[in-house]
């Protein structure tokens, strides 16, 4: 445990020691703050004039389909590009110990940028009345469902020598998981291949956390996507000895 | 400031690493005392960094094993990386921390006890002569800073294995200098391992040498017997094309040395033994009424072994 929180600290402090966090953490506040308040095409809280947080959470997993990549790259990549990993990985340390801790990290971050648009709930609230059940419920989606991007980045982060290729492949692995919980694109597939493909989508167990249902099955599946991506990126660094 | 550490012994048993077609390390063993110093010498690609990665557990050998003690690195890898101070090839560092911040962090992650943290980190800033650039970034250094650095950062928890990969590399001569003595203290009572392409640097400070060439050890020996070899020097008289073959008949092998002139009629030869004593070599020379006029042991410089086992290597 001592050992995580060191690698916590360390990697934690790495995010608010460089520019990247503060660059990708404002953009992404930013946009979300644009899309919610001003939006595109008519569905903004201006335009919709409801006390209401739906949209918000609606625009969050695509934001992070941008977000998490840059948040995760660098994990890994920078390690075997910088010669650190060979550091690393003959400290007295269990591979597991610094994966939870890098994951950890990354989530820290992500929680705490998370937090920082509280703002946005609390300038509704003050406007009108705001159910803080669906609020709470869907920031608890969003963490968890951060959670389980920011695993599968850690996994892509390992796999490549380069933040560039980390930061594109993870890309393309959030926007796959995010497309197959996309109901025109389900369509397609039927209800039993489709039903199938929706339920491995990052984004479909999002859906009843936005809605403000907390249903723990969608936590635990959350919880054993985390944990499965771990154990995958363990044995991904076994394999690279 | 160095405990005096334990006795214990590093074995290398038939160790061997494949990169999927190619072989780097094929099935070498060795074992390092404590108290002595072994350099590990070869070309470029030989398989020195390869070999001392596998004793760091960085990677997993395909085959062989390797023991620290009663440890082995298969079921007590963590109890030997405990133990273990390794310095890479790369020296590499985490550039964006400061170099207190990145020492701390080491001695922590390394088991130094919280109490100790400071006190340890104080010591190596000192042994390395870091104060002036505690609170700089280390992308900001100089390769000989990062270098510091990094070695500082491979002793923090006071380690009784040490393996160090070209732990002079991109230092000043003056801080090549204290690192060599450094080396050598920590040398008395460790077991410290290091590899170098400065043969001068095995000469001054290593006490054994295992010369690696093509992933197989060529020469595993104290270095003084690496000099003492088992060659003799002889001048004798006599035209070269009728001395050379008799001598060839009698010795396993004999060549004019080219880097000595003929003086006097006398050629300078070099005899290589093989199972015969010197003193066979006075007989041989006798029987075949050979004149005479010098006879000793050839000491080869460490150069020229090195270029004779590691003749050929790309």
């Amino acid at each position: 445990m001592k050992n995580i929180k060191s690698i916590v600290k360390k990697e934690t402090t790495t995010y608010f020691n460089t520019p990247i966090g503060y660059i990708f953490a404002s953009f992404f506040l930013l946009l979300i703050s644009f899309l919610f308040f001003y939006g595109l095409g008519g569905n903004s809280f201006w335009d919709l004039k409801v006390s209401s947080m739906e949209q918000y959470f609606l625009w969050i997993p695509i934001l992070f389909i941008i977000f998490i990549p840059a948040i995760t790259m660098r994990l890994w990549a920078e390690e075997e590009r910088s010669g650190t990993l060979e550091v690393l990985l003959t400290l007295p340390l269990n591979d597991l110990e610094i994966i939870v801790g890098k994951f950890l990290s990354a989530w820290i971050f992500l929680i705490f940028v998370v937090l920082c648009s509280l703002l946005v709930p609390l300038t509704i609230w003050i406007l009108g009345t705001l159910d803080l059940g669906l609020v709470f419920c869907g920031y608890l989606g969003v963490i968890l469902l951060g959670g389980a991007y920011i695993s599968m980045g850690l996994v892509i982060s390992s796999l490549t020598k380069d933040q560039i290729s980390a930061f594109m492949l993870t890309l393309l692995a959030c926007l796959l998981t995010f497309l197959m919980g996309y109901q025109p694109i389900l369509q397609f597939f039927g209800n039993t291949l489709g039903g199938a493909i929706a339920f491995f989508s990052l984004s479909q167990h999002f859906e009843s956390f936005r809605m403000g249902v907390f249903d723990p099955r969608d936590l635990y599946f959350y919880f054993s996507f985390i944990s499965v991506m771990i154990a995958f990126n363990s044995i991904i660094l076994r394999g690279k000895k | 400031m160095w405990q005096s550490k334990g006795s214990n012994m590093l074995r290398v048993e038939n160790l061997t690493k494949k990169f999927e077609e190619k072989i780097a390390v094929n099935q070498i063993s060795f074992t390092v005392k404590p108290g002595v110093i072994t350099g590990l010498l070869g070309p470029n690609g030989a398989g020195k960094t390869t070999t001392m990665r596998l004793i760091s557990g960085f990677l997993s050998p395909t085959s062989g094993t390797v023991t620290y003690g009663n440890f082995g690195i298969d079921s007590d890898l963590k109890e030997i990386q405990s133990r273990l101070g390794y310095l890479p090839e790369t020296a590499a560092l985490y550039s964006d921390m400061l170099v207190l911040e990145y020492l701390e962090y080491i001695a922590r992650i390394r088991g130094v006890e919280e109490g100790e943290i400071s006190s340890r980190v104080n010591k190596m800033i000192e042994l390395c002569e870091l104060s002036t650039h505690l609170k700089i970034p280390i992308s900001f250094l100089s390769k000989g800073f990062k270098q510091r650095v990094a070695l500082a950062g491979t002793l923090v928890h006071d380690p009784e294995l040490i393996i160090l990969d070209e732990p002079t590399s991109g230092l000043d001569p003056n801080q090549i200098s204290h690192i060599r003595h450094l080396i050598k203290s920590l040398g008395k009572d460790r077991t410290l391992i290091l590899s170098t392409h400065i043969l001068q640097e095995v000469e001054d400070i290593c006490d054994d040498v295992i010369i690696i060439n093509g992933g197989t050890i060529v020469a595993n020996s104290t270095v003084k017997g690496l000099h003492r070899g088992n060659s003799m020097y002889v001048s004798l008289r006599g035209d070269e094309k009728t001395v050379l073959p008799k001598l060839k008949s009698l010795f396993l092998l004999a060549e004019k040395l080219e880097t000595e002139e003929e003086q006097d009629g006398f050629i300078p030869y070099i005899l290589g033994l093989g199972d015969k004593n010197p003193q066979d070599v006075f007989s041989n020379l006798k029987k075949s009424e050979f004149e005479v006029r010098e006879i000793k042991v050839y000491k080869k410089s460490l150069e020229t072994i090195f270029e004779e086992l590691t003749r050929g290597a790309k």
